[in-house]
């Protein structure tokens, strides 16, 4: 899937006279399965831009394109549809749901699926989490597990529903380094497995040879792009 | 659906104290509706049955345009024959234990002294051993084979004839053909009947066979039967009514509820009282499990928020906040149906009783009856209110903004 950003504007209403700009004006493309940074200071807009990618919040002006799919321009009904199908979401604080184990935090996304949807998605989370390598912990509760291993289990739950974009708001802003190194490759390695995009937003600028496309943003627009054309193994 | 279910029981558990506060109103609420309704549950039927045994019995048959006259014209009466061909269908009936008939008439009761209307009600002496529950009598005997010619007289009315027990008087009525009768008769017995004072102003009790000789006849105005359980009422109501269309005989069969109308408003005014304290706690619970809610929707917002986010739908996410909220009130019922059944075991070994009520000296036995049916109906109803006092919590979280509290700790 292609996404297309075109001209993309939010600003908040702080108070009646007072607006906030939080995007000024966001126009890029994502090939499919491109593998995506956003990277810029607080502040500059990268959670705004990925929530209304994410199709839970709405731009002021501006449209994005899911291939040829005009998503600004669709009702709330098609958005819940489209979230459950086309999308998965990494957070930094990796919200897991504590009443439910490791396992059915990560089933969240597809509950409703029909059974023969329901069967290969929960396959494919078996092979997640085997190559994830937390198969031990399916049972466990989030409280019962490490921020690492919660990341990766939220991680599985993004990728369960084969996704074509994953969005990822400071995947390891709460990681130490190692497990965001680990965490980096197993996203990178699953991206490339899947065909699917990753947007990541993150202000650690170690990382960056990470990925296949780098955004920066500053104020809310885009201050450059740039692509690491010669990064092929991740 | 389970999964949901499981996560909806899993998430009452996370603020237990809270939780329970909650699951403690709504027992508690329904102990005490629980006891009220056993108490009014254990008047009603103690009561019912005295009436039934005391005067009503279960079922009254009538001749089909009873109602339509002064009933103790002797137009629309039933016939000897027709008094016959029923007792032939309800001797054969065996929830049927008992049946007598009666017969309304009026005239003049007078003697030396004074000359008064009376309303009589003739009866069989046999009533004594079957419709005994309470005695209106208040002086001397009931009416009896020994004393054919033996009354019973309203004790005002007798203080107006200055008669006594013993004393003879004379009756005086219409007979069927239309000419005056006259008996003479004695008084064995005053009556004092409390819920039918009238009875006590100008009532007469005399035998059928005293009737007879004044109307010249063997009529009777209704048939009252005894059955063996108030169960049975349906069934042998509809037998009979059966019989009588079978047989073209013009009567009506009515059973106790439609004949003690009076008892059925008493009925109907205490399970008012039991609806008005129904509501008051009901509004309680209501106001108690939304603010449970609330507060427990309140501490979850980034929960919801990525519930929302990852795709799962409104309705699951209302789902699950109504069976969370049903789920409290499911616990609290179900102890509370535990609970009062204990309450009600323990209440009845205390043997308390109530203060007599006026003109009477015994102290009224206090015991609550409990009723399986209507308990399980409240607690459906407790669950109901429950369900709805969590639509208002549940509809405002899928009206939240989604990204509220998404990306915090
Ligand atoms: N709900 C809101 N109401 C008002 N202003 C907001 C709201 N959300 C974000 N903003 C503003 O929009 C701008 C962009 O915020 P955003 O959260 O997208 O930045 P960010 O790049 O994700 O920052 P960080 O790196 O700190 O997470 C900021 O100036 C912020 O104050
Ligand atoms: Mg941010």
């Amino acid at each position: 899937m292609k996404i297309k950003i075109e001209n993309l504007q939010k600003s908040y209403k702080l108070s009646r006279r007072v607006n906030q700009a939080a995007l000024r004006g966001i126009t890029v493309e994502i090939d499919q399965g491109e593998f995506c940074a956003v990277i810029g200071p607080s502040g500059s807009g990268k959670t705004t831009l990925l929530n209304i990618l994410g199709c839970i919040d709405q731009p002021t002006t501006g449209r994005v394109y899911f291939d040829d799919c005009e998503v600004t321009a669709l009702p709330e009904r098609e958005l819940v549809r489209i979230r459950q199908s086309l999308i998965g979401y990494i957070f930094q604080f990796f919200n897991l749901i504590p009443t439910l184990t490791a396992f059915e935090n990560a089933q969240l996304p597809f509950w409703y699926a029909k059974r023969e949807e329901r069967e290969r998605y929960v396959k494919n989370l078996d092979r997640l989490f085997a190559e994830i390598g937390i198969s031990e912990l399916k049972k466990r509760y989030p409280g019962q597990l490490s921020g690492g291993q919660q990341q990766r289990v939220a991680i599985a739950r993004a990728l369960a529903h084969f996704p074509k974009l994953v969005l990822a708001d400071e995947p390891t802003g709460n990681l130490d380094s190692h497990n965001t190194g680990e965490i980096m490759a197993l996203m990178k390695r699953e991206s490339k497995k899947l065909g699917a995009s990753f947007i990541v937003a993150t202000h650690d600028l170690s990382l960056l040879e990470h990925f296949d496309k780098v955004i920066a943003i500053k104020d809310g627009m885009v201050e450059r792009v740039t692509l690491n054309k010669n990064d092929e193994t991740g | 659906m389970f999964r949901l279910g499981k996560l909806a029981f899993l998430n009452t558990l996370r603020n237990k104290r809270r939780s329970l506060l909650t699951v403690i109103i709504i027992v508690v609420s329904f102990i005490v509706l629980s006891i009220f309704q056993g108490y009014i549950n254990s008047q009603r039927i103690s009561w019912r049955e005295m009436l039934i045994h005391g005067e009503y019995g279960h079922l009254q048959v009538f001749h089909r345009d009873y109602f339509e006259d002064d009933n103790t014209a002797l137009e629309h009466v039933i016939t000897e024959d027709q008094f016959k061909t029923l007792a032939g269908v309800m001797d054969k009936i065996p929830e049927i234990g008992y049946y007598t008939g009666r017969l309304n008439l009026s005239g003049l009761i007078g003697n030396e002294y004074a000359s008064k209307i009376f309303i009589g009600s003739a009866r069989d002496v046999s009533e004594l051993a079957e419709l005994h529950y309470f005695s209106p009598v208040k002086d001397g005997q009931f009416l009896t084979e020994e004393r054919p010619d033996g009354i019973l007289v309203g004790y005002k009315l007798a203080e107006k004839l200055k008669a006594g027990v013993g004393d003879e008087v004379m009756l005086m009525a219409h007979s069927r053909l239309g000419s005056i009768e006259a008996i003479n008769a004695t008084v064995i017995g005053l009556l004092n009947t409390d819920s039918y004072s009238v009875f006590n102003e100008m009532g007469v009790y005399l035998r059928l066979e005293s009737a007879e000789e004044l109307i010249l006849g063997k009529l009777y105005h209704y048939i009252v039967i005894l059955l063996d359980s108030y169960d049975s009422i349906p069934r042998v109501k509809s037998l009979l009514e059966a019989e009588i269309g079978k047989s073209k005989l013009p009567l009506v069969v009515k059973d106790f509820a439609e004949v003690a109308t009076f008892f059925m408003q008493v009925v109907g005014m205490y399970e008012g009282y039991f609806l008005v304290a129904l509501v008051v706690l009901a509004v309680l619970i209501v106001f108690s499990l939304t603010n449970t809610i609330y507060m427990s929707i309140t501490d979850r917002t980034k929960e919801f928020s990525t519930m929302k986010t990852l795709g799962v739908r409104d309705k699951t996410v209302f789902a699950l906040i109504l069976l969370e909220g049903t789920f409290i009130a499911f616990f609290g019922v179900l102890l509370g149906l535990v609970l009062a059944y204990l309450s009600h075991l323990a209440l009845n070994s205390l043997q308390l009783t109530l203060p007599p009520p006026p003109g009477s000296s015994d102290r009224i036995p206090f015991y609550v009856l409990f009723d399986l049916f209507r308990n399980l109906k409240l607690a459906a109803v407790f669950i109901l209110v429950a369900a709805l006092a969590s639509v208002f919590p549940a509809y405002s979280v899928i009206k939240r903004n989604i990204m509220k509290g998404l990306h915090t700790q």
